[in-house]
């Protein structure tokens, strides 16, 4: 089964996995395929749902064109295949006899009635991985619930905490939680593989996206704060009340984010306001310590910010704090996040070349290694690319057979 | 007792805060030796409560499983001890500035050569090079820069997580790349320096917005809880106080589905509602409408009534939520800590929220400052008893 295709080992390039997945699992096979692995990505003849959801390269409204598809699926491999056959099943178990792992993010249940859960592919393939990725998890009352990404931030906790104290609840950007679901699955699937490959043992895992969201906000002690003190967590707006000088400030030209955590840091900003308002009241020792210290005078230290960081740029408030070793960042748009040469000279964006939308700048993986990274970065598969090579070349079928199956709907 | 994954893999963490800590916390639950160096000149800010004193409630869900030896690196002394032991370790994980490592006494080509299996997991907030790599970085802060502050809240006043988001996502990232680095040290016997910064890892998270903007110059921004794509999507306001409910439809048979499970109101029957644009047109008029109903019913009420009928949907929950939910319950999420200190028996979050089934996450106590000296210095380095007490008398183990 683990085969070497990379003339120079990756990371994970001794690993091949199946991915039935949607926008709650797709991430999770991205992760495991930038990081080298041969993830083949599973799709229906019609091409798998996410191609269809939007932004769409210049709005062009297109298979190969979904930029959501096209961000979530580099350096995978498509082939197509109607799960719900079973011509298609039979198929599918010969590639699992091949593989090391099935992901899968469809409702609970789906893969079952087809006969394709873990029980009967792990007869197949007795030393294989399975890991399934739902909203609320494959046991419990809630396992057939429907969800998407708010109700996952919802349930999870997260949007209690998140907005103003006088307003609404609020999602956070960009589809959180369908990513941290799938985080918490590449690592349950990559550390099973590992165990797989010392001990020859498969399993089975089970992530709950919400269960995800729950933990990545685990610093909120929601639960202890209610075990405790009966307390409920409340949104605490962009500043907070507990510590300080801990949020968002405006400045002349937007926002930026003051986080001092330190004594020392507090002793600087505070100089430094004291240099540009003139405030002298702001140096009064009661205020220094840590942010904790200060909390009992947010009221009046917030009036003293706000004076402060409206006369200054949020760059100038960046760069200038920043050489006063003080924590503040700007609140970067996408635009702004896209051209930040931090992040450029770093090397962390890849060029992804596609042969339908052309050359495009995405993000890479958020970590470098030594040894063992990808030394070329795959555009998304076009649907049904690597049928040939995986059907005919990989489980020796012939190109007659591909024609049959095609004309049939298998793939 | 079940097996665990990374029996007989020894973790060692120099690291504060939340990230780097996380991603050893991940480490241990898969059952690694996690020894966490630390000292209490500078406390990892995780020991501490709310009130800022020590021994907090939430210490289990970054420390448990860990062992604690405490080390002031200040010292000529504990620095060799410190090279010692990283050569007898699998993985060491810091969260210094660039030029931390070296400033400390730490040659990294030299732990290297007397251990070429290790593997160093190295995680500044910024990364290691390019103009910002100095900079002091906190989560809190890191999301604002990477972009998640903008593109969440609505339109003209960002907002993030009220919490380090980004720390979290980072220890979950670099727990993924000593899982891959491992693997690859299996089949090829070589250790490597891994470099996972905190700006990267929260900047990796922004879905399809980076590509947009590359393709189409679009620079997606906050737009409260409505969606691009679905009609309508939104938090409503139900029975209580500060109890509030979300829903999201997802195509026009949900959109009936709704009607239905809401006794299809006489508003509802207007045929452009039929319609996704035409949905899209009037979402003010119908979040009101919606938002009629749920304000007379409890959070609970709406989200069994439309769950029922295969509608997204879901209560805001908070802490009281959390702690009587049946399915959390059934899936035994919150792990007990028994016998702490100061709060005695207390629920903590699975870290990670991994379901093996062969080898189950480990949960277990965190441990005091300097709990595992004797086992650290005594029987993994080989000092002896009196040797131990010099060096605490010393202060070097303090």
């Amino acid at each position: 089964m683990a085969r070497s295709r990379a003339k120079t080992e990756t990371l994970l390039g001794c690993y091949r996995i199946l991915e039935i997945t949607d926008e709650q699992g797709e991430y999770c096979g991205k992760r495991l395929a930038d990081l080298g692995a041969d993830v083949i990505k599973i799709e229906n003849p019609q091409g798998s749902k996410t191609r269809f959801k939007g932004p769409f390269f210049h709005d062009q409204v297109d298979l190969e064109k979904s930029l959501n598809f096209l961000h979530y699926n580099t350096n995978k491999r498509s082939i197509t295949l109607n799960l719900e056959c079973r011509d298609g099943q039979e198929l599918f178990k010969k590639l699992v006899k091949r593989a090391d792992a099935v992901i899968e993010s469809m409702p609970v249940g789906y893969l079952a009635a087809l006969g394709l859960d873990y029980k009967s592919l792990s007869a197949v393939n007795p030393a294989l991985v399975m890991t399934s990725i739902s909203p609320f998890g494959q046991t419990g009352p809630h396992k057939n619930w429907e969800a998407t990404d708010i109700v996952n931030m919802a349930m999870g906790g997260f949007m209690q905490s998140c907005g103003e104290p006088d307003g609404m609840p609020l999602r956070g950007g960009c589809e959180q939680s369908l990513q941290i679901g799938s985080q918490c699955a590449a690592i349950g699937t990559a550390a099973a593989l590992y165990y797989k490959s010392m001990t020859g043992k498969g399993q089975y895992v089970d992530i709950s996206i919400q269960e995800c969201v729950l933990t990545y906000g685990h610093e909120q002690a929601t639960a202890q704060s209610w075990a405790f003190h009966q307390n409920n967590v409340v949104r605490a707006g962009a500043r907070t009340k507990w510590a300080f000088p801990y949020g968002l400030f405006p400045c002349k030209d937007g926002w930026a984010i003051i986080a001092t955590v330190q004594a020392s840091e507090w002793d600087q900003l505070s100089a430094w306001i004291h240099e540009v308002t003139g405030n002298a009241e702001v140096l009064d020792d009661v205020f220094k310590g840590t942010l904790f210290d200060r909390a009992p005078y947010v009221d009046i230290l917030t009036v003293y910010l706000l004076e402060f960081s409206q006369k200054l740029t949020k760059d100038e408030f960046f760069l200038e704090g920043q050489k006063r070793k003080i924590p503040i960042m700007p609140v970067h748009s996408i635009e702004e996040a896209m051209n930040c040469p931090q992040l450029t000279e770093w090397g962390f964006f890849k060029n992804v070349s596609h042969p339908v939308v052309g050359d495009l700048k995405d993000t890479g993986n958020p970590d470098r290694y030594a040894e063992g990274n990808l030394d070329v970065w795959k555009a998304a598969p076009l649907l049904g690319q690597h049928n040939e090579e995986v059907y005919c070349s990989e489980i020796g079928l012939c190109k007659d057979d591909l024609a049959v199956l095609r004309s049939n709907g298998v793939i | 007792m079940k097996d665990t994954i990374l029996k007989g893999i020894r973790v060692v963490e120099l690291a504060r805060f939340v990230a780097a800590p996380m991603c050893a916390r991940i480490l241990a639950a898969l059952g690694a030796e996690v020894i966490k160096i630390e000292t209490s000149k500078a406390l990892d800010m995780q020991r501490l409560d709310a009130d800022n004193t020590r021994d907090g409630y939430r210490w289990p869900d970054s420390a448990a499983l860990k062992k604690s030896a405490s080390l002031n690196l200040k010292h000529p002394e504990a620095i060799e001890l410190m090279k010692k032991l990283l050569q007898i370790s699998d993985v060491f994980i810091e969260n210094m500035l660039p030029d931390g490592p070296s400033k400390l006494g730490l040659d990294y080509a030299e732990i290297r050569r007397n251990n070429p299996k290790l593997i160093i997991v190295r995680m500044p907030g910024l990364g290691l090079a390019g103009p910002y790599r100095d900079f002091v970085a906190y989560g809190l802060a890191v999301q604002a820069l990477g972009g998640l502050d903008d593109t969440t809240g609505f339109p003209g006043s960002p907002i993030g997580p009220n919490f380090s988001y980004p720390d979290y996502i980072s220890g979950a990232h670099a727990a993924l790349s000593v899982i891959a680095a491992l693997d690859y040290r299996r089949r090829t016997g070589r250790g490597q320096i891994i470099e996972a910064p905190l700006y990267m890892a929260m900047s990796s998270l922004l879905r399809s917005a980076p590509l947009e903007y590359s393709a189409n110059k679009i620079s997606v921004k906050g737009m409260g809880n409505r969606d691009r794509y679905m009609f309508p999507h939104n938090a409503y306001k139900c029975k209580g106080e500060d109890r509030w409910c979300v829903i999201a439809v997802r195509s026009d048979d949900e959109w009936k589905g709704l009607c239905k499970a809401l006794g299809n109101p006489s508003w509802a029957k207007k045929p452009e509602y039929d319609t996704v644009l035409g949905r899209r047109n009037k979402i003010d008029e119908i979040d009101s409408h919606i938002q009629e109903w749920t304000s007379v019913r409890t959070a609970e009420d709406v989200v069994e009534t439309l769950q029922k009928s295969g509608i997204p949907s879901g209560i805001v929950v908070k802490g009281s939520d959390m702690m009587s939910d049946p399915h959390l319950k059934e899936r035994d999420y919150f792990k007990i800590t028994t016998n702490h200190p100061r709060y005695g028996s207390h629920p903590n979050y699975s870290v990670p929220p991994i379901l093996f089934s062969e080898t189950p996450c480990l949960f277990g106590p965190a441990p005091k400052l300097g709990e595992h000296n004797d086992y650290v210095y005594g029987k993994l380095l080989g000092l002896s008893k009196a040797e131990i007490k010099s060096n605490t008398d010393a202060g070097i183990f303090a």
